[in-house]
């Protein structure tokens, strides 16, 4: 092999793999939306939440989630279903992140987002 | 008082003593020591600066001095004294302080090994000093609240945890040393010595690789442990920023390994030992320097040390890559001499590999910001690591299996193919062993395929240089760690089984293979520990998950239970306690008939503790028993552990317990028990998960920690 074929293949290696990393980047989005974006887009989104005074998180054994309320920044209310163990520190998180899809009026989450515990105290850091 | 003054003493002794270093630095024809005393004199000062510091912080927090904010926001006095001293480095303004107080330690030992380069290296590590000491005039941890607590807000309770004790230390240690390799690339393209002298950077990396990979290992440990979802990693902002400096930091290593055996890989090297410690401080700078605060819940706000870090990050970017370019054409240009069939090749491609690897988890990590350039920010999930990792990663094991074959020269692919012969035969044994334990997905097969056999591959070299002696076998341990960390790792992402399960008190249920039965809750103190008895088989065990009150949070352990196949992750959800009646649901103002009562809902009623985190609905209820209508409450009390009914008792002795609340749409689930003999049933809610093979990630991972530790030694000693 001289050099210039190794030129080549190398260059096309390169760049079939920048292909292959960018539609990977692209499929594997999810873009940052109010729960109203949510609602219109058929696609896995998140959203940032705060949860509702007076309204606990609750388990429904029956149908094996979890379901409570959210609050986004813009001030919508969406009732939120997730199936899978409730992170520590859920309910005293001020903020949680919400991964998932709205469907059927229900943001259904896949995934929750709680603020890691090093960090935690210094959200009560208010000087 | 006495911490800022320690803190100022550091600022300014560091500051004359990286003037002192550079000016001796640029006058190398005046005697050796002359310079070199004063400095040192002043290095001492800095360092006696940031040790009064960090020694007055420990005193304020083991002798509760709530006036000081960093304190009361940390530690209370009920604190046990290990996590006190862990208390050191609970926050922001304490971990800086760490990380300088390990540079500059860090700081002793260099200037004992190294003589020649050091006035030319010091001034670039002092420099990072004078940045970490503005940190800490900025945020400072002795920030007095003018009045003194009477106690403190304690520490978060998911940081008590023996493994987050030793955490921080070591990743800061890590950090510390890392800076080293980036001062000698420095020093090394200002003295034009990138030969020898930047070989003295070897230690210095392999040690802070070490150090930055044990912390990583200990805090996927901690999360695995403490965090109760079962995972190890979740590709979080915070956790990719560790990793990207680990990967080009191991690069960094195999390269300088390279250039001491073949005088290869110079300019791969000095351009790594550049980014590796710029990649360090952009992690500081994205995860404390609120720049990720719209995108990762993990991040902090922006404040002004966003600013200085950024600074920071630019001075040491332009100073590295400036040094770099302006001696770039000195440089040593090395044509590919050896072909990939030689370890050279190998390592070339090894470096390769890490390097897009870091790149790739560092867009992704930076995804956000760079998707918000363009239009609305997005953030990609797991699949885009997998994805774009396994190709890299399945190559880096076919160099595993090759790399101990080869000669540093170019050999021919029929020799490597003999020596490998008889150990091939594991690769079709591997993947009959894995078809029959139920992997049938092609790649998978294929990807354990070729991690076993690098495992046995270098488990037969570790076996030969072990007759050489121990300190030989390093790398051939790390590899081995490798190997069986990523087939753990494999197993347990792709295999993992869970279920959601209703464990009601007495009732087995059959799930993954096992039969769980709840036996109850034991009660000691704040633990509440739902017990779960678990029969494989004829094997019969028991486990302990925990739901408990830590202040005034709630907080769920798992019980784990471990054997060489698999891990059994208990995940506690809650405890609820139901009636067993007959249930209806009613809308407001309708009615239900049941037995001789008839039952309308009217409202609901609301108490709710919120100080307490106890809240308390009620239905208001109207029921006729024939006689005239009365009113009835039954309630639901939800405290953060459990849920309990509150039920009514109805004349002729029957209970109404309230079930269920929907708000949103007005409505309750009532039940409906008869008065003879009501039933009421304990139901433990959890998710219970079989890992596979969690127990060879981990061996793995000591392994790998192990070997690359024999392998530092033997750098250092020899």
């Amino acid at each position: 092999m001289n050099n210039k074929t190794k030129w080549i293949i190398g260059v096309a290696v390169i760049i079939v793999f920048a292909g292959f990393a960018f539609f990977s980047f692209r499929s594997a989005l999810n873009p940052y939306v109010s729960f109203a974006e949510a609602a219109e887009t058929p696609q896995q989104v998140q959203v940032l939440g705060y949860f509702v005074e007076g309204e606990p998180v609750q388990y429904d054994s029956a149908a094996g989630e979890l379901y409570f309320y959210l609050v986004d920044d813009e001030g919508t209310r969406a009732s939120v279903t997730y199936r899978g163990v409730k992170p520590n520190n859920l309910e005293h998180s001020e903020n949680v992140v919400v991964v998932g899809e709205y469907r059927e009026g229900v943001f259904q989450a896949e995934k929750i987002l709680v603020k890691c515990p090093s960090k935690y105290e210094e959200a009560e850091d208010n000087r | 008082m006495i911490g800022n003054i320690g803190i100022l003493i550091a600022f300014g002794a560091a500051l004359v003593a990286a003037i002192l270093f550079f000016k001796k630095a640029i006058s190398p024809q005046s005697s050796r020591s002359a310079g070199i005393d004063y400095a040192m004199i002043f290095y001492h000062l800095h360092t006696a600066g940031i040790v009064i510091a960090s020694i007055y912080l420990m005193y304020a927090l083991l002798t509760h001095q709530f006036q000081y904010f960093y304190v009361y926001a940390h530690s209370n006095l009920d604190l046990p004294l290990k996590y006190l001293v862990s208390a050191f480095w609970a926050g922001q303004e304490g971990t800086f302080l760490l990380w300088a107080l390990m540079a500059a330690l860090a700081g002793y030992l260099l200037m004992k090994k190294e003589k020649e380069l050091l006035p030319a290296v010091m001034p670039f590590i002092l420099l990072g000093q004078l940045f970490l000491m503005l940190f800490l005039f900025l945020e400072t941890p002795f920030y007095h609240l003018g009045q003194v607590p009477a106690d403190g807000m304690g520490m978060n309770p998911l940081l008590m945890d023996p493994w987050m004790v030793i955490h921080p230390p070591i990743v800061f240690i890590g950090y510390a040393l890392l800076t080293i390799p980036f001062a000698y690339a420095a020093a090394a393209l200002w003295k034009k010595d990138w030969s020898a002298g930047f070989l003295r950077a070897l230690p210095w990396a392999g040690a802070g690789w070490l150090f930055l990979g044990a912390g990583i290992f200990i805090g996927a440990a901690w999360a695995y442990r403490v965090l109760g979802w079962g995972g190890y990693w979740g590709w979080d902002p915070v956790e990719n920023a560790s990793l990207v400096p680990w990967l080009t930091a191991t690069a960094l290593v195999h390269g300088l390994v390279g250039q001491k055996q073949k005088g290869r890989f110079v300019k791969s090297n000095l351009l790594l030992a550049i980014i590796t410690f710029v990649l360090i401080i952009v992690a500081a700078f994205l995860t404390r320097g609120g720049v990720m605060a719209d995108y990762s819940v993990h991040a902090f706000a922006e404040t002004a040390l966003t600013y200085v870090l950024g600074i920071f990050v630019l001075v040491y970017l332009v100073l590295g890559l400036g040094l770099y370019v302006a001696r770039f054409k000195s440089l040593p240009v090395q044509g590919s001499s050896e072909g990939i069939f030689s370890r050279q090749g190998s390592f070339a491609i090894t470096l390769v590999v890490l390097c897009l690897s870091a790149l790739l988890v560092l867009l992704g990590t930076l995804s956000p910001i760079l998707t918000g350039l363009f239009g609305s920010p997005a953030s990609v999930d797991e699949q885009f690591y997998f994805q774009t990792n396994s190709p890299l990663f399945f190559l880096l094991f076919v160099v595993l299996v090759v790399c101990p074959l080869l000669g540093w020269k170019n050999e021919d692919f029929k020799v490597i193919f003999t020596r490998l012969k008889k150990i091939l035969i594991i690769f079709p044994i591997a993947l009959i062993v894995a078809y029959l334990a139920g992997i049938t997905s092609f790649l998978n097969l294929i990807f354990i395929g070729i991690m076993v056999l690098a495992l046995a591959v270098n488990v037969v070299w570790l076996i030969r240089t072990m007759k050489a002696g121990l300190k030989f076998s390093g790398a051939y341990l790390a590899h081995v760690g490798l190997a069986l960390l990523f087939i753990g790792v494999l197993a347990s992402t792709a295999y993992t089984q869970s279920q959601l399960l209703n464990l009601k008190k007495g009732e087995p249920v059959e799930a993954l293979g096992l039969e769980f039965t709840y036996l109850g809750l034991t009660v000691e103190g704040e633990n509440n520990y739902p017990v779960v008895q678990i029969e494989d088989g004829s094997r019969v065990t028991i486990a302990r998950p925990n739901i408990y009150i830590a202040g005034e949070q709630v907080m769920r352990s798992p019980a784990i239970q471990r054997n060489i196949f698999r891990d059994l992750y208990i995940s506690p959800m809650e405890l609820q306690i139901a009636g067993g009646g007959e249930t209806f649901v009613l809308a407001k103002d309708e009615q239900y008939q049941v037995e001789d009562y008839l039952i309308i809902f009217r409202d609901f009623t609301f108490v709710s503790h919120s100080e307490t985190n106890v809240f308390e609905v009620g239905a208001l209820l109207e029921v006729d028993d024939g006689d005239g209508f009365r009113e009835y409450i039954p309630t639901i009390v939800q405290n953060p552990v459990e849920r309990t009914s509150n039920p009514i008792t109805l004349p002729g002795g029957e209970r109404i317990i309230m079930e269920e609340v929907d708000a949103d749409n007005g409505m309750v689930q009532l039940s409906f028990e008869g008065g003879e003999s009501p039933i009421e049933e304990e139901i433990f809610i959890a998710e219970v998960k079989i890992k596979p093979l969690i127990s060879i990630l981990a061996v793995g991972a000591v392994l790998l920690v192990a070997g690359t530790a024999i392998s530092v030694w033997r750098r250092f000693t020899t």
